[in-house]
């Protein structure tokens, strides 16, 4: 049946082609096609039958591991050279006050988080950046769909942990879930010199459970004040979700 | 960059010396330096796309390794791959690093040789 092994070939390289979104878009646009076709060489080599399986397993390791240590990289490159802020954690002596703003930013600021609508509409992918806002600490999540499309306005729910930290969940129509999870990261370095663990934050797609979240795991065990939860909604039909201490 | 001494870049990542070690014997695509580095561990380690690229990547930024224009068969080859070569400092850096894997082996057998002669041992 080689033209079954073919259609499967052709999935799975759409399927890891897809799963290259845990890259900091820099290194997707350098190096995400050199992967993929790296990834459908081995594939072809090695992807029939129970050892596509064995390959899968090293192919989702290899590539949470490497997101990993790219997105950690690219942070702490930004650390050292000073450009943009990437993120801040202040930690006074009393309690925590956070200060991080994931925002739409043209300005190369932090990271970018890619988004692929999970339904197959035409929405352009919005960037999400983090950057550091220390005058006034904040927790915002922007969301602005490129395609001038309506959005009903959402479900926001803070989850609290007892670490202290806690979950913001936006409930929309599209799908993409920013959580603690292990595939893949997004990183996050205190700029301050604490001694805050990195939280694990990372972007996956979740086609049956649509929601926007934003996990914040403190790993030092610090309390936190339940925040305000507002939402502000522009014309693009997007909003700014702010969690404020 | 190629002012950097040999001795500044050890001890040499193993991904990084595995990718010296694929490219000392010519220039190389991605595909075919995973596939040397199979064959050089005995099919022990198999690079992935991602540790492959992300070790490229800080290879290149070190000056250890860079883009090769030259095809070893360009009529049996798809012109969207990237190959790559060692340098001269990648070069010396394989170098420095062998010799300091052998001395610290050196090292290694000497105190097992005097564990061994040591009474109850």
């Amino acid at each position: 049946m080689p033209c079954e092994g073919r259609v499967s070939e052709v999935l799975s390289e759409r399927v890891y082609r897809r799963l290259l979104v845990v890259y900091p878009k820099e290194h997707r646009r350098e190096y995400g096609e050199l992967m993929a076709q790296l990834f459908r060489d081995r594939m072809r080599r090695d992807g029939g039958g129970f050892r596509g399986l064995i390959v899968w397993m090293q192919m989702i390791s290899d590539l949470a591991g490497a997101a990993f240590k790219e997105h950690k990289e690219g942070v702490e490159m930004r650390k050292l050279a000073g450009i943009g802020i990437g993120l801040a954690v202040v930690l006074g002596a009393v309690g925590i006050g956070t200060s991080v703003l994931l925002a739409n930013s043209d300005d190369g600021l932090g990271f970018s988080v890619v988004w692929f609508p999970a339904d197959g509409s035409t929405m352009e992918e919005p960037e999400v950046s983090v950057v550091r806002n220390e005058e006034e600490p904040e927790f915002s999540v922007v969301w602005l769909p490129a395609d001038g499309s309506t959005m009903e306005e959402p479900e926001v729910s803070v989850d609290w942990n007892e670490a202290g930290g806690g979950t913001v969940t936006v409930g929309i129509g599209t799908s993409v879930l920013l959580a603690n999870s292990d595939d893949g990261s997004v990183v996050w370095l205190p700029t301050d010199g604490s001694t805050m663990e990195e939280p694990e934050v990372s972007v996956v797609r979740n086609e049956k459970e649509p929601e926007f979240s934003v996990v914040w795991l403190p790993a030092d065990g610090s309390t936190m004040e339940e925040p305000e939860v507002s939402v502000d909604w522009n014309e693009a039909g997007g909003g700014t979700v702010t969690v404020t201490e | 960059m190629t002012n950097r001494s040999p001795g500044d870049l050890l001890p040499l990542p193993v991904s990084q010396l595995h990718i010296l070690m694929a490219l000392a014997t010519g220039d190389k695509h991605g595909y075919a330096i995973m596939q040397e580095v199979e064959a050089l561990t005995d099919g022990a380690v198999t690079m992935g796309p991602g540790t492959l690229y992300g070790t490229v990547k800080k290879m290149l930024n070190a000056g250890l390794v860079e883009e090769s224009d030259e095809r070893p068969d360009p009529e049996l080859d798809d012109e969207r791959r990237r190959y790559y070569r060692s340098t001269g400092l990648g070069g010396r850096v394989l170098d420095a690093e062998v010799s300091r894997m052998e001395q610290l082996a050196r090292t290694a057998r000497a105190r097992q040789a005097i564990a061994m002669r040591r009474p109850g041992v």
